[in-house]
């Protein structure tokens, strides 16, 4: 079976003296992994790596046994249609209400006409659609509000909304909770997977914050300086490993 | 920075010796006379304007055509700009843009900047070959001119969104189109409004005098009854024309305010109404659009290939290259000091039109400070009539006194800018500085804290402003010229009324060259100066 998600070596540098150093790891389909690390460690660029938006300098990314970074056209768009990221800020779109900005999630899949239809005059089935996983997400009340009218939590589940209507075969979220009070960070992740796990999809969702692998994952992947120093289940990400981890070097 | 002084005076100078500024109207004692008499005969008639209920009637179809040909042609120039907008910002919005895809941008900003360049009066004159004179003739010079001007500021809004907020979108997969639809083109939307609101206004004080070159509305018939002499019904009209161009200023003013504030359902059930407004407007064109079909249907196909080819083969003769040469000098020089002028007039009066110079003052006493709103009311009053009389009209109205000349022409253009630019300034002060609520006055006010605080920090909103007004400037001078303020408008108009199409089209060329390249010099200096 084709992994979710594979990197072969992969180096990708930049002028600030961050990036990745030689990352091999290999996603399953279905599989959650938290990606863990200290800041500058790589973690963002990884993800970038595997939505195809970075291209790497060695090694491959391989995603649904796709080479994002070489499709051109058509090609890259649907492949892109399999990949969905939500990332700290950013996801939504301004002066686009939310029911459009969650119907976005099917742009990839969407012919011009269709995407021109419904922005101009949604159809009732999308509609319902989108209605349904909004409620779910005890947003129901907001379909036409413009994304300047949500507070952080809100539109964190909006674009949550988008990624399940979209309902690609990997997921990827760079620290999706970072922007949210605390107190919410625990419930908005654990909806973020509850969603993962619904779809059936596979997922890497980048955390900075140690106290959220209580989260229901599969794996840990731990990078550090760019390489992955870490790769196990939860429970064997111990003490000494996350010691090794986030310990500043002498 | 440091010749910038010098230079502007030496191009004053230079400007101020090149124009022909004597007065034709009073060369001689005898005329000086006449003048006299003319000025008193419209004072009296506007003193007396023809209220009787035919007229009236007249005025009121002819505003409503008027209204019809700016609704509907900024309309048509709002979508077909936009169109152009998406494909010149079309590199930006892909992942790898081919050459090609490249090539065809960089064409759609020419074409674009090619389109705004000249005045709707030109366009008028060359639509007028194929359609003949009426509304629609109106109609399609001012949709081809918003065309341009709004499919640049729309273009320069796409190209203006950061790349890093339609990433999300981007990465959904959608098609380029899909992309600019629910990415894009929603970040520019408040902005769009505003541009297009601020076009319509431009567009029905545009319309109300493109008559005068056979484009329909209010214009046509005022010009006439001013060559008649019939001042009561000139008067009358002229009401008309004030009503409406007023009417525009305030209202786009209250939906501009109204809408960059508004969330999207208001957005979207504004275009909803828009869409309705211009169906409505559709109305008085209709007897127009017959006339049209009738006319197109007996348009020989022949005539018009031989015409558009003839208007496609600029004569290059010495010439016609030395009149358009020496043609360029009146509208740059009218250009340059009107803008010069009018900027000194907003400047000038801003101390007493800003309400936060008032509001900031610590408290005089309450008889100066009512007196002080009274005048602020009264300059903004004589500001809005200022422009809300077109630079064309203004032209008209001066040449009774003054006869037609480039005296004439700078006042004319001075009078409406001033009117525009002193909105602007004052706007841009109070909307920057308006005390909070509860804020207490200010500590240093008036004239010396506008000169020394106010005005440095919005430095560069005046010099856009100042900028534009100086564009708008050069675009009405070709226009004037073409009712006999001389340079390239008054030989274009002198080509084509006598079918010379080869030289028509190398002036309308050297006007568009004139326009672009001062465009291209000034983003230069911008550069420079910003560095």
């Amino acid at each position: 079976m084709t992994p979710a998600l594979a990197f072969a070596d992969v180096h990708r540098s930049f002028s600030t003296g961050r990036g990745v150093r030689g990352v091999t790891a290999t996603l399953g389909a279905g599989e959650v992994v938290a990606l863990v690390g200290p800041s500058g460690a790589g973690k963002s660029t990884l993800l970038r790596l595997a939505a195809g938006e970075l291209a790497p300098e060695a090694g491959t990314v391989s995603t649904g046994g796709h080479d994002l970074a070489t499709l051109r056209g058509a090609a890259y768009r649907s492949a892109c249609d399999r990949v969905g990221m939500l990332t700290q800020h950013d996801n939504l779109t301004p002066g686009l209400s939310v029911l459009h900005n969650v119907m976005a999630g099917r742009l990839g899949r969407w012919p011009a006409w269709l995407a021109l239809r419904n922005r101009l005059r949604p159809r009732a089935p999308d509609v319902a659609e989108v209605e349904s996983i909004l409620d779910r997400l005890e947003l129901g009340d907001r379909l036409h509000a413009d994304p300047r009218e949500l507070s952080g939590g809100e539109a964190q589940r909006v674009a949550l909304a988008r990624l399940s209507y979209q309902r690609p075969d990997l997921w990827l979220a760079d620290e999706p909770t970072a922007g949210l009070d605390p107190r919410l960070r625990a419930r908005a992740l654990a909806l973020l997977i509850e969603h993962v796990r619904d779809a059936e999809a596979a997922a890497v969702v980048a955390l900075h914050d140690l106290e959220l692998l209580d989260a229901d994952v599969d794996r840990v992947w731990g990078l550090r300086d760019g390489a992955l120093v870490f790769d196990g289940t939860p429970e064997t990400f111990g003490a000494d490993a996350r010691r090794e981890l986030y310990e500043a070097r002498p | 920075m440091r010749y910038a002084a010098p230079v502007g005076l030496a191009l004053t100078l230079a400007c101020l010796v090149g124009l022909d500024l004597t007065l034709p109207g009073l060369g001689d004692e005898g005329q000086g006379e006449r003048a006299l008499a003319s000025v008193r005969a419209m004072l009296s008639g506007i003193g007396h304007p023809d209220l009787g209920a035919t007229m009236l009637r007249r005025v009121a179809t002819l505003a409503a055509e008027t209204t019809a040909i700016a609704v509907v042609g900024t309309a048509m120039g709002a979508v077909a700009g936009l169109a152009l907008a998406v494909l010149a910002a079309s590199p930006c919005a892909q992942r790898s843009p081919s050459a090609a895809r490249r090539t065809a941008a960089e064409a759609t900003w020419l074409l674009l900047d090619g389109l705004r360049a000249l005045p709707d009066f030109v366009w008028a004159l060359a639509v007028l070959l194929v359609l003949g004179p009426g509304p629609i003739t109106g109609t399609v010079a001012i949709a081809v001119s918003v065309t341009g001007i709004l499919g640049r500021a729309f273009g320069r809004l796409l190209v203006a969104v950061p790349p890093r907020s339609v990433r999300a979108i981007e990465r959904l997969g959608g098609s380029p189109a899909a992309t600019l639809l629910y990415g894009r083109l929603p970040r520019v939307a408040p902005a769009a409004w505003s541009y297009g609101l601020a076009r319509l206004e431009c567009s029905m004080r545009n319309a109300s005098v493109i008559g005068v070159v056979g484009g329909g509305g209010l214009g046509a018939e005022l010009f006439e009854e001013l060559g008649y002499g019939r001042m009561d019904r000139m008067a009358t009209l002229l009401l008309g024309l004030l009503v409406l161009t007023l009417a525009a200023d305030t209202g786009a003013s209250v939906l501009r305010r109204r809408l960059s504030a508004a969330g999207v359902a208001t957005r979207t059930a504004a275009l909803r109404v828009a869409l309705i407004v211009v169906v409505v407007a559709l109305v008085p064109l209709l007897p127009a659009l017959e006339t049209l079909s009738v006319t197109l249907s007996r348009l020989d196909p022949r005539v018009a290939t031989q015409t558009l080819s003839r208007l496609l083969r600029p004569d290059l003769s010495v010439s016609t290259l030395r009149e358009a040469a020496l043609g360029v000098g009146p509208p740059l020089a009218l250009a340059w000091l009107s803008t010069l002028l009018a900027t000194s007039v907003a400047f000038g009066v801003l101390p007493w039109t800003s309400s936060v110079v008032r509001l900031r003052a610590r408290g005089p006493a309450a008889a100066t400070r009512a007196a002080a709103v009274l005048r602020s009311w009264l300059l903004r009053g004589v500001a809005l009539v200022a422009r809300g009389v077109p630079e064309v009209a203004w032209l008209l109205l001066l040449a009774a006194a003054m006869g037609v000349g480039q005296a004439a022409a700078l006042l004319a253009l001075t009078l409406h800018g001033a009117g525009v630019l002193t909105r602007l300034f004052t706007e841009a002060v109070d909307d920057r500085f308006a005390p909070r609520p509860r804020e207490r006055p200010g500590l240093a006010a008036g004239t010396g804290w506008l000169v020394f605080a106010a005005l440095p920090r919005l430095a560069g909103t005046l010099r856009m402003h100042v900028a534009l007004q100086g564009e708008s400037n050069l675009r009405t001078a070709y226009a004037l010229g073409m009712l006999g303020a001389g340079g390239l408008g008054e030989s274009f108009y002198g080509a084509m009324s006598f079918w010379q199409l080869e030289r028509a089209s190398t002036l309308a060329l050297t006007m568009l060259l004139v326009f672009v390249g001062l465009d291209r010099l000034g983003r230069g200096l911008g550069r420079l100066l910003a560095r």
